[in-house]
């Protein structure tokens, strides 16, 4: 049971404390990219640049707009932050896990369909026209990514048979990484992935250049922050959950030996993907709307289905 | 502890159910009806049914409550509230929701005390109804592709 708390305390911990960095990394990475330095004046290579952040968004001034839902205003942000770090604490980071959970891998699921009610109710709330547009957007985006998704999971766990991260990490030391047998699968997740967490080429509901600033044009300060908080949250949950699922988690040479080896597999492989979002970012352009929609519901949802079948034939094959 | 949090969530999801109802503003009644099914979820993992509590969460959390909320803001709710609700309508509906609600205690009352949480995982799940109830289970699965092809024809012809 302590154990138990000691993890929990650990994941809550490493996450709030990992997304700082990762912001400042995200723009060096960004600004390389674009062939240009990234933050620079704070700091020896602006390396403390989000602290200058931090404090920033702490002092900054707090405004609920005139005419705003003021209850649905104040909690919308709660519900990205509040979902993000559930859905954390039932990942395991090698031998760490704060709640083992028979069905691990559908709380995931489950937690990231009630984060979207962050953007969602921030665009209703603000009585902002922007808003309103890219609330819209994320509820049609969410009803577009949620099938393929659930399929391309639906076929590893027929695979694997477990809902169990343990379990399914076990399956792959036994029988080798899933992307192996699962590259279908694995290549939908990526995308539905980067759309759930409403990265570039799919941020629709924050698109700069139509919407202003999207969801959260109307906010500030903390509750701006805590927007920010739960999307980087969520691509380290979704990173970790991707490399789980197809990359063996935390198997690696001497892992069983050495535990600790273990958490330091699990977070290398997930940084990749940690990484893979911003270069995705630099890379690609946004989806029109119905771009992004047509692709999802006619592209990646027949193939999800189609490869449920030959998940059931590996599954049949493999045992 | 666990009694505890049965009946405290247990209250939580019959009073935001109440609340959706009742409220004037209809997305703050979605909001109500979320967290009602959020805690119906919650009521469930107290009494060891983890599976059913997640699925509860993503269908009708996830899946039902964003068509919804997307259904109402794409409507007119302003004009739909100024149409004055029809004598006939309002008896009509009351007449099946008290129909519902006799045959839902019926029923109740006969399964009460025998729960068995434990039978409540995908497999234990899965089992019966791919085995000993398929042929209910395709028809179901039926009825809502014809609903569903339904929906588009009638979308369509508006067209």
């Amino acid at each position: 049971m302590t154990e138990n708390f000691l993890s929990l305390l650990f994941i809550v911990v490493l996450m709030l404390v990992a997304v700082p960095p990762i912001t400042y990394l995200e723009r060096k990475v960004l600004g390389h990219m674009q062939q240009r330095p990234g933050p620079m004046v704070v700091g020896p290579h602006g390396i403390l640049q989000p602290i200058a952040d931090a404090v920033k968004l702490i002092f900054k001034e707090d405004v609920v707009p005139k005419g705003a839902d003021k209850f649905l205003f104040i909690i919308a942000p709660s519900f990205s932050v509040f979902a993000a770090l559930l859905a954390a604490s039932v990942v395991p980071i090698g031998f760490i896990n704060a709640v083992p959970m028979k069905s691990g891998l559908l709380f995931v699921m489950a937690m990231s369909a009630i984060s979207i009610y962050a953007l969602f109710l921030a665009g209703y709330s603000s009585n902002d026209k922007y808003s309103f547009l890219a609330g819209m957007r994320a509820a049609a985006q969410v009803l577009g990514f949620e099938l393929p998704m659930g399929f391309a999971l639906m076929a590893v766990v027929i695979l694997f048979g477990s809902f169990d991260f343990n379990e399914i990490i076990k399956w792959q030391q036994q029988h080798g990484w899933g992307i192996l047998y699962q590259p279908i699968a694995f290549l939908i997740f990526l995308v539905m992935m980067i759309a759930e967490i409403n990265r570039p080429p799919f941020d629709l509901p924050e698109g700069e250049s139509e919407l202003v600033g999207g969801f959260h044009t109307e906010y500030s300060g903390m509750r701006f922050a805590a927007f920010f908080f739960g999307e980087y949250i969520n691509i380290i949950v979704l990173s970790l959950v991707i490399t789980a699922l197809f990359f063996g988690g935390w198997s690696g040479p001497f892992a069983e030996k050495f535990p600790i080896l273990g958490v330091i597999y699990h977070l290398l492989k997930a940084s990749f993907f940690i990484f893979l979002a911003f270069w995705l970012r630099a890379t690609f352009p946004r989806y029109r709307f119905d771009q992004m929609l047509s692709i999802m519901w006619k592209v990646f949802l027949p193939l999800s289905i189609l490869n449920l079948l030959i998940a059931a034939g590996e599954a049949l094959l493999v045992g | 502890m666990k009694e505890i949090l049965f009946y405290l969530f247990g209250v939580i999801s019959a009073v935001l159910a109440l609340l959706s109802v009742t409220s004037k503003n209809v997305i703050k009644g979605g909001v109500a009806l979320l967290g009602s099914f959020i805690s119906l979820g919650a009521v469930y993992f107290t009494v060891g049914a983890e599976f059913v509590g997640i699925i509860q969460v993503i269908v009708y959390g996830g899946a039902i409550i964003v068509l919804y909320l997307f259904a109402l803001l794409t409507m007119d709710v302003k004009k739909i509230a100024e149409e004055k609700v029809r004598g006939s309508s309002a008896a009509a509906g009351a007449f099946l929701s008290i129909l519902l609600m006799i045959l839902l205690l019926l029923e109740a009352s006969k399964i009460a005390g025998k729960v068995k949480p434990a039978v409540s995982g995908a497999k234990e799940l899965a089992l019966p109804l791919f085995f000993k109830y398929l042929l209910p289970f395709e028809i179901v699965s039926i009825l809502l592709l014809v609903a569903t092809i339904g929906a588009v024809a009638i979308a369509r012809r508006e067209e």
